[in-house]
Parts: structure tokens; sequence; C-alpha cells
């Protein structure tokens, strides 16, 4: 077994927020079919944006800092979500849900870019190992609460290295 | 008629049928008797040989010929047998129904509908014991039945919707055209008591065997609520009306009879049931259709997704802040929209629309060109010519939207984001006022010696008081996001923004002048009133050369803007100096370029604004006859012009009449004479839940159900929904912005009309119908409603470039004029339009403005919205301002609402 890490750059999550469009406009669901439809509410739309710019620059600030201003960013954060439901009324779940997906999408993607870093195989003097087995040791958190999911991406963020554990075998 | 003959009765009937019609049809008149007596005797061999006569006299008809070949022999055949028996088998009924439909087939040949129909009708009733499918036979009965016999339609429309609901049961499809023809079934129910409950039993027993577990299920409890008097007993009734009411069905209160309660438990069913026809036809429609909201310019259209299907009725605009607050602040948007446009800049666009319109009249009447102008060439020169004006028209009414666009957005934005009508204790806008009307408030209880005129007042003052407490709270807390909703980088996003900072630099110069903050609700006074009435001088010439014409539409503009941003201490404290209680309006004239206020009966302003108008329609005229009004009323072009300046007037007029919504609500008739109608008003929003992730936000109904008065339209309108094919009327709520005679501006009205056959219009949801005193008035607002069956789908045609310009390239190829029209696009010129403005508005460099534009980052104008929301209301905002930078072109923490006033830093 053996330990690697990959660094959690802001370059890297920055990759990965640009692989997120929350402001996609979900085409209608087909019959039978999952995706939600989710309405064109001009006021939806715009306050996910400020929403997700917002959650941007504070994943930079926990990159930047570290882990100790997680819980008072993601606490910052979660009053400001709570005065724009009140300001949508009964729009707000659907912002809600929306940052919640975007913030779920945000954590795979970064896990993503992150693995891509690794190399499958190494090659040892005449012999190649392929990656047979992989363990995070970080805990990866898709909560329904939108702060629970929040401080997970934060914490991934802040954490500032993904500490991968894997095994190596001979190709055969 | 058909369920109540006995078989001896149907052979007899059908047998003289079909021999009128033969004899009709020159069939001489032995020979049909003869026929007639072998079939009434079910004689074979008498039928052939008769048979045989006709067939020579039918020479030059083989097809005729060969349909009495085959069913008049079988007719004879079959109504032997029919005759031999009084409890006819399966295989016996289906062969009669088969038959005689052969024979209505055969009769509608020989051009005899009203036999053809009997004979349909007797087929059907054959059928119908057996469950026959006579999708066919229904249709054509139909089809045939006398469009002034109201039980005869009524009958058609039975075995209809049975044989609709059946093929559709059957066919698992076409679910919509079943449920129209339930639907009207249930409308145009027949007078005789048995003959209903006979046509209605076969439609219940073909819901109950064949609906389950089909999109139709629920009409198996829905239909019995609302089936006609006497179709099912009322114990019978009342078990499906629990079904549909669930644990909503009231009880006996004490004192009131037990039949009377029942009555109204049905009542209370039907609607109910109607509400979840409605919601049923939605489903299978597909839902809703995502769209924006919107005001046509063409025809001021209002659009908007909570008025589709829908109308504002009753309280349920103001019924929930949380639901209904954003569909609230949008119609003030629009509202705004629509009465900025009833001046000048509306005149000048309808006069070039009159234009266009009456262009279309000349090239469908083609002879009428040669004779007009007077130097017309012949044709085919003058089609070219036509359609050359028309599309230079069009292209030239585009410019004219493209230069206003940024403005009238800006003030209706600013009127959206920021006007609060409780921060004016004295007077409202009229948008708020429309709005307001949109809402019925319930009457107030008269209190001990208080007057009419106490009583009025003392409901005015709730009526407000409840409207402004409801839109205060809405406007202030959606007012953030909504600024952060209308700040967009893409072209629509730049038009909103431009407009919208042009507004508030004028607002902020405007308070420069006076020396202290404008609360925007006053200074929204000051723009409406500009906009719509001060606007004239802002309008170059109609008739300006069309490679003139744009630059001079900006270049008015632009002067105007700089003009009321001008505005001295003097005129802004007079016009702004409230108007107080129980005084009476004031007049503001604009023809100094500034506001004064002049005496209501002041004649030389109105008569100068009058010419003002006149030569601005007569510039239009100008340029579409291409010649000057001609001093002699006889003179050919001078009629011409009296019919477009009568075009103009109309168009004028309807202009102010503003629809909001419509629905397609049914008609429930009662045996009673009532008459209810069930339009549906939009609700807000279905509440999210676990299970209902792929329906969010979509919009929730409620049925607004409401009784007409006058129970003697009964029968007609039976006949007319039987004839129209439908049991459901257009309603519609229409604003008069302008006012009339009667009702002061921003009333509203709630129309009704089954096509152009039959309308009322009552003074809002529950006030009173407008008598025959009311006639101009009802007859305009029937007009502004039905206009668009006139004109057709003009955004696709008369006021679509790429229409116009397509139809004279076919006159004239390869034209100039036609590429350029194509080439015209009105939101990138009103987006360069509103940076210009803005350019002028904070006097800086344009390449700058624009340069700024564009490098704004999305948290940048995230900020900036922010900024202008908080200094919007006047409370201190941050800016990172920075260098060259939007914020820094716009920002001014020195100025009383944040932004720098009209024509730079003061």
């Amino acid at each position: 077994m053996s330990t690697m890490t990959v660094a959690v750059t802001f370059d890297l999550l920055s990759e990965a927020f640009d692989k997120v469009d929350v402001t996609k406009r979900a085409a209608p669901a087909a019959p039978g079919g999952a995706a939600k439809a989710y309405s064109r509410a001009p006021e939806v739309e715009a306050a996910v944006n400020d929403a997700w710019i917002r959650i941007k620059s504070m994943v930079e600030r926990c990159v930047n800092q570290g882990k100790a201003i997680i819980q008072s960013e993601v606490s910052a954060f979660m009053q400001y979500v709570d005065s724009t439901s009140k300001e949508l009324g009964a729009r707000a779940k659907e912002f809600r849900d929306r940052l919640l997906d975007g913030i779920r999408e945000m954590i795979t993607k970064t896990f993503d870019l992150m693995l891509k870093a690794l190399r499958s195989d190494i090659v040892v003097g005449q012999r190649t190992f392929a990656l047979k087995t992989l363990d995070l040791e970080q805990k990866l958190l898709f909560s329904g609460s939108l702060q629970i999911s929040l401080t997970s991406l934060c914490e991934l963020a802040g954490s500032g290295e993904l500490t991968v554990t894997g095994s190596y075998e001979v190709v055969t | 008629m058909s369920e109540s003959l006995g078989l001896q009765d149907i052979v007899a009937h059908a047998t003289r049928s079909i021999c009128v019609a033969l004899h009709r049809h020159g069939i001489d008149e032995r020979v049909c008797l003869a026929l007639k007596s072998g079939l009434q005797n079910g004689s074979v061999s008498v039928v052939e040989k008769v048979v045989a006569v006709v067939a020579d006299q039918l020479d030059d008809e083989p097809q005729l010929r060969e349909a009495l070949n085959q069913s008049l022999p079988r007719a004879a055949r079959v109504f032997a047998a029919m005759l031999a028996t009084d409890s006819p088998t399966s295989e016996l009924l289906l062969e009669a129904a088969e038959t005689l439909e052969m024979l209505g087939d055969c009769a509608t040949a020989m051009d005899a509908p009203d036999m053809a129909y009997n004979l349909y009708e007797v087929s059907s009733g054959c059928g119908a014991p057996i469950d026959r499918a006579a999708l066919r036979v229904a249709t054509l009965l139909r089809e045939l039945a006398d469009p002034k016999n109201v039980d005869q339609l009524g009958a058609a429309a039975w075995r209809y919707a049975t044989e609709r609901l059946r093929a559709s049961l059957d066919q698992q499809s076409d679910w919509m055209e079943a449920i129209d023809a339930v639907e009207t079934a249930l409308t145009v129910w027949v007078s005789q008591p048995v003959h209903q409950a006979q046509l209605y039993e076969p439609l219940e027993r073909v819901l109950l065997h064949h609906a389950e577990n089909t999109p139709l299920a629920g009409l198996t409890a829905i239909v019995p609520t609302q089936a006609p008097p006497h179709a099912l007993a009322l114990e019978r009734r009342l078990q499906f009306s629990n079904v549909v009411l669930g644990q909503q069905a009231p009880t006996a209160p004490v004192g009131v009879s037990r039949q009377r309660t029942a009555e109204a438990v049905a009542f209370f069913a039907s609607v109910k049931a109607q509400a979840m026809i409605d919601d049923l036809r939605l489903k299978l429609g597909g839902g809703v259709p995502p769209s924006d909201t919107s005001m046509t310019w063409h025809d001021l259209s209002l659009e908007h997704r909570g008025l589709i299907s829908a109308v504002p009725l009753g309280r349920a605009l103001v019924a929930d802040p949380e639901r209904t607050g954003e569909l609230v602040l949008e119609l003030v948007h629009e509202i705004t929209h629509a009465y900025c446009l009833l001046g000048p800049i509306g005149w000048a666009h309808r006069a070039y629309r009159a234009g266009i319109s009456y262009l279309e009249m000349l090239m469908a009447h083609g002879s009428a060109a040669p004779t007009w102008p007077n130097a017309m060439p012949t044709l085919p020169a003058a089609a070219a010519l036509l359609a050359q004006r028309q599309l230079a028209t069009l292209l030239r009414s585009e410019m004219l939207v493209a230069v206003w666009t940024p403005w009238l957005e800006g003030v209706a934005v600013y009127m959206e984001l920021l006007c609060d009508p409780k921060d004016d204790p004295n007077e409202i806008n009229l948008p708020f006022t429309a709005v307001r009307s949109l809402i019925d408030f319930p009457s107030l209880e008269r209190r001990p010696s208080e007057t009419d005129d106490e009583l009025h007042e003392r409901y005015g003052d709730h009526v407000a008081a409840e409207f402004e407490a409801f839109y205060s709270s809405v406007c202030r807390r959606k007012s953030r996001v909504r600024h952060l909703a209308y700040l967009r980088q893409d072209d629509e996003g730049t038009i909103y923004l431009t407009g919208y900072l042009l507004v508030r630099s004028i607002v902020a110069r405007w308070e420069h002048t006076l020396g202290h903050r404008l609360s925007p609700v006053r200074a929204a006074k000051l723009l409406l009133d500009a906009t719509r009435n001060g606007s004239m001088a802002a309008i170059p010439p109609l008739d300006t050369p069309l490679e003139e014409f744009i630059d001079a539409c900006y270049e008015r503009m632009a002067s105007w803007l700089q003009r009321i941003a001008d505005l001295d201490r003097e005129s802004l404290s007079t016009f702004l100096q409230s108007v107080r209680r129980h005084e009476g309006s004031r007049m503001t004239s604009w023809l100094t370029g500034r506001p004064q206020t002049v005496e209501p009966d002041r004649t030389v302003e109105i008569e100068e604004f009058t010419r003002q108008y006149e030569a601005l329609r007569d510039g239009a005229a100008q340029w579409i006859f291409g010649e000057p009004a001609p001093a002699d009323p006889e003179d050919r072009l001078a009629q011409h012009y009296a019919a477009y300046r009568d075009l103009c007037e109309v168009q004028n007029r309807l202009a102010g009449i503003l629809p909001v919504g419509r629905d397609y609500a049914r008609l429930l008739l009662g045996a009673d004479g009532r008459t209810t109608v069930c339009p549906r008003t939009y609700a807000g929003i279905i509440p999210p839940t676990a299970d209902n992730a792929g329906q969010l936000a979509d919009p929730r109904y409620s049925v607004a159900s409401f009784f007409l008065q006058d129970p003697g339209q009964l029968p007609e309108l039976r006949r007319l929904c039987a004839v129209l094919e439908t049991s459901r009327v257009l309603v519609t709520r229409v604003v008069d912005l302008v006012g009339n005679r009667r009702m002061p501006a921003g009333s509203s009205y709630v129309y009704l009309g089954l096509d152009t056959a039959w309308n009322h219009i009552r003074l809002g949801y529950v006030g009173q119908e407008l008598g025959e005193e009311w006639e101009d008035i009802n007859d305009l607002i029937a007009a502004r409603v039905n206009a668009g069956a006139l004109t057709g789908d003009e955004a696709t045609t008369l006021a679509s470039l790429q229409f116009l310009a397509q139809r004279y390239e076919g006159v004239a190829p390869a034209s100039g004029l036609a590429e350029s029209a194509r080439g015209f696009d009105r939101t990138e010129y009103a987006r360069t339009v509103g940076l210009s403005a803005c350019a002028l508005a904070f006097s800086a460099d344009p390449e700058l403005v624009e340069k700024c534009f564009e490098a704004t980052t999305p948290e940048q104008l995230n900020q900036l919205a922010q900024y202008l929301h908080k200094t919007g209301w006047g409370e201190a905002g941050a800016l990172d301002i920075g260098e060259a930078t939007l914020a820094s072109i716009v920002a001014s923490t020195e100025s009383y609402s944040g932004v720098i006033p009209f024509g730079g830093p003061a």
C-alpha cells in the first residue's frame, strides 16, 4: 500500500468550478425521466448566480486560509441563503435545490480532477505496476443538507491536499 | 328520438326518410311508393325490382347507384327480420345499425341532409343497446343537426361525446378531444328528461367499463357531478359528489332542508369537478409552456406564464405575497410600458402600424392601387411600390422601437424595483391603480348613519391601504434579488441596465436641482408623465427620409432627455407638489417643454396638442401615400387620408384597453337558469414537495366560479355552445388605461365571450353587468379583445421584417431595402442606443462606456446591483469603484441616490 497526496490548489478548484454550470436551464424532462425541470424564473437564476459567485470566493478563502475559517464562512453564507430565501418566497426551495445540486457536482468534479492527477500505472525497472485499489482518506459527504455539503466542499478546499491510499500490482 | 321508438317505428321512419330523399332527387313518385311498400313489408324481391328501376334513372351517378344497389335490398332483409321480432338479437341490431348508416350515406349523396340525419339517428339508436362503436355516425349527426334546434343539437352532442370517448379509450389516444366532447355534451343537455337520461346512460357506461387505468379515469366520478338535471337520481349524484369533494362535503345546516343541502353539495361538487378537469387538461396538454414576461409593441399584448389560461379574479393576486408577489411586480412593469405608449411614442408607432395595415388592405384590393395616389403607377409596378412602402414603414417603426426601448425599459424597471406606493400617501401612479383594479376587494358593511359618499370614501381608503400594504412588502422584499436579475451581461441585460442607469441619472439630476432626495414613487410620477405626455418633441417628423430616420430618432430623444434633466427647480417643485385630498386631478401641459399646470378646460393647450398630434400622424400618412393631403375632400387621395386617419383613431382607442390574462373557462348551465362560469385564476406556483421535483414552479390555479345574472340567456347559450362545439367561453380581464365618461382611468372589467356571437361584460369580478347605456364601452372592449381575429398572427406577418422583406423580394428581387430590413437587429441597436445614452448621461467617452460594460465581471455586476438597490432606497451603498470601471462611470457617493446626475458630476 502506498500513500499518495494531491495538492488542492485554487487553480484545480477553479477548473472544477468552470465545469459546473449552475446557471444552466435544464431541458424539459423527457417522459419518465428524472431531470428536474427548473423554471426560468429570473429571480431564482439571479439568486443562484450571486450565491455561486459567493461560494467561489469562499472556497478561495478556504484554500488560502485553511480550515480555521470554515465554520464562520459557512455560517455567514447560510445566513445569506436564509435571507435570500425570504426574498424568493415560494421559489426558495428551487434556489436551495439548485445550490445543493451545484455543490454536489462541484465536489464530484473536484475529486475527478484530483484523481486524474494520479498515475494509473508506474514502471519500476522493467516492470509495470497497475493501480489496483484506491482509498480516499478524506470523508466524502453527500448530504441533503446545504450546510453540510457546503462544509464538505470547504473542508476539501481547506485541507490543502487530498490523501489517497493505493496499492499497485504487477501487470502480468 | 330513436331511443323511444319500437322496431316497427324505426322501419317506418327509415323507409319514409330514404323514400323522401329519392323522390327529392328526381325518382318517380310511383317508384318511391313501390319502394316504400317493399321496405315496410320487408319484401326483398319487390325492393330488388324497384332498385333496378331506380338504377336506370341514375345513369350518370354510378356511385350512388352502386350504394343503393347494396343498401336497399339489405335494408329489406333487415327490416323483415326486425318486423318479425319483439326482442332483436345483438346480431340483428348490429346489422340494422350498419344498414341504416349505409342508407344515411345514400341520403347524403342525394343532398338530403335532413333525411340523412333521420337515418343516422335511427342507426345510432339501434347500435346504442349493443355498444356499437359509431364515431363516424355520431360525427355526421353532429354536423347535420339543425343549428336552430337546441334539442337536436344537444342529442347530437351527447352521441358524439359517447362515441368520441369510446374511440379514445379504445385507441388510447385523442384524450383532449374526448374531454372537449364530454364537456360540450354536459353543457348542451336536452330538455326532455327521459330522452336526456337515455343519452346519459351510454356515456356513463362507457366510462365505467373502459376508463379504468386510463388518463380519463377521473371522469368516471367527475361526469356524474356535472350531469344534466334528471340524467341521474339525486342520491346517485350525491354519491359521486362526495367522492369529488372528499372531506369538503358539507353537511346540512340546521334549518335547511335536505333537498336544498343536496343541491348545494351537487353544485359545489360540479365546480370542484371543473378544477379537476382543468388540471387533467393541463397535464395532458404537457403543462404550461415556459415563457418570458413581455409586452408586444405592435398590439400591446401582455404575456406572462401566470396568465396563460388564467385570469386575475377575486383576491387571488394578493392572497399570498410569497406566491403571487412576483406576478404583481411584473404586471406593474408591463402595465408601465402600456401606459407610456399611450402618448406620442405609441402614437408614432401606431401611425406606422396603421399605415402598414392600410397598405395591406390596398394590396388585398389590387383594383384600388391604380387610383391611388394620383401619381400611382399601374400594376404590377403599383404592387411593388406598395410592398416597398410597407416594408420601409415597418423598418422605420422598428427603428423607433430600438431607440426608445432602453428608456422605456428603464422607466418600467425603476417603477418595479424602487417604487413603493406607500411612500406617497396622497397620490397613486396609474400602473398601480391598474394592477389594483385587477383585485376584487370585498365590499364593506355600511356603518349606522353612514352616507353613500362616506362609505365609498372609506372603501377607497380600505382598498388602497390593503393593496399598498401588500405591494409594499413584496416590492421591498424582492427589490434586491430583482436588481440582481435585471443586471445581466447579455444584450437584453445591457438594455435594461443602460435604461435603468439613464433613469437613475435623470432622477439624480432632479434631486440635485431640488436639493433633496426624491422618493422614487414621486420621481416616477414625473417620469411617467414626461414619457407619456411630454414626449411630442422627442419624435422626429415621421416622413423624415429613411436613411436619416434612425439618427433623427436618437437625436430627438437625446435632446429630450437633456431637456427633462434640465427642468428647473420651480417646475419640478410645482409638478411634484402633492394633490390634496378631495382636490380634483390636475392637468399638466408640456407644450413649453416643461410641465405646467393648466386649468382642465384650457382649450388653447388642448387644441395645440391636438394639432401637434395630427401633424405627427399626417407625417406618417405623407410618407405612406407619398403626397400631402389634398385640400379637396372629394379628391381620391383625400378619402384615403380620411380612412387612414380613422384607422389610427381606432388603434389609439384600442391601445387604451389592456387585456390581462385569458382563459377558455367552462360554462356550467343549470336547469334552474343559473349559468356558472368557472375561469381559472393564478394562485402562485405549486409548493415544492419531495414528490414533485419534476413539476417545480408549475403554476397553480384556483377556480373562481361566478354566476351570470340573466337566466333568459340560457337556451341561447346552450344553442351557441352546441353550434360552436364548445362549452367554454373566453374570459379575460381588461384594464381601461384611459378611462371613459363613466369610469376613471385604471378601472377594470371582466369580459366573457363565446366567439363573437355572444359576450357579457361586467365591472370587476362580482360587479354589475354593463347595461345598454354602456354600449359604446362594451363595443370598445369587445373590439379590443377580439382584435386578434382580424389581424391574425401579426407578429409573424405584418410586424415581421423578415416576412415583409421576403414578400417584397417576390416583386422586386435583389432589393437593397429588403437586405437592410433583414439585417436590422433591433436588440443590437437598442443596446447601442443604451450605451450611447449612458455616455451622454454620465458625460463619459462612449468607447470607454462600451468597454466598461463589456469588461464588467458577473461579480462586479452583482455588486453594482446591490449598490443600486441600497442607494435606490436611500441607504448608503458600498461599492468597489476602481478605475475605468462601470462603477467609476456611474456611481457617486456625493449624489442623493448614489448615481451621478445626468450630464456628469454636479
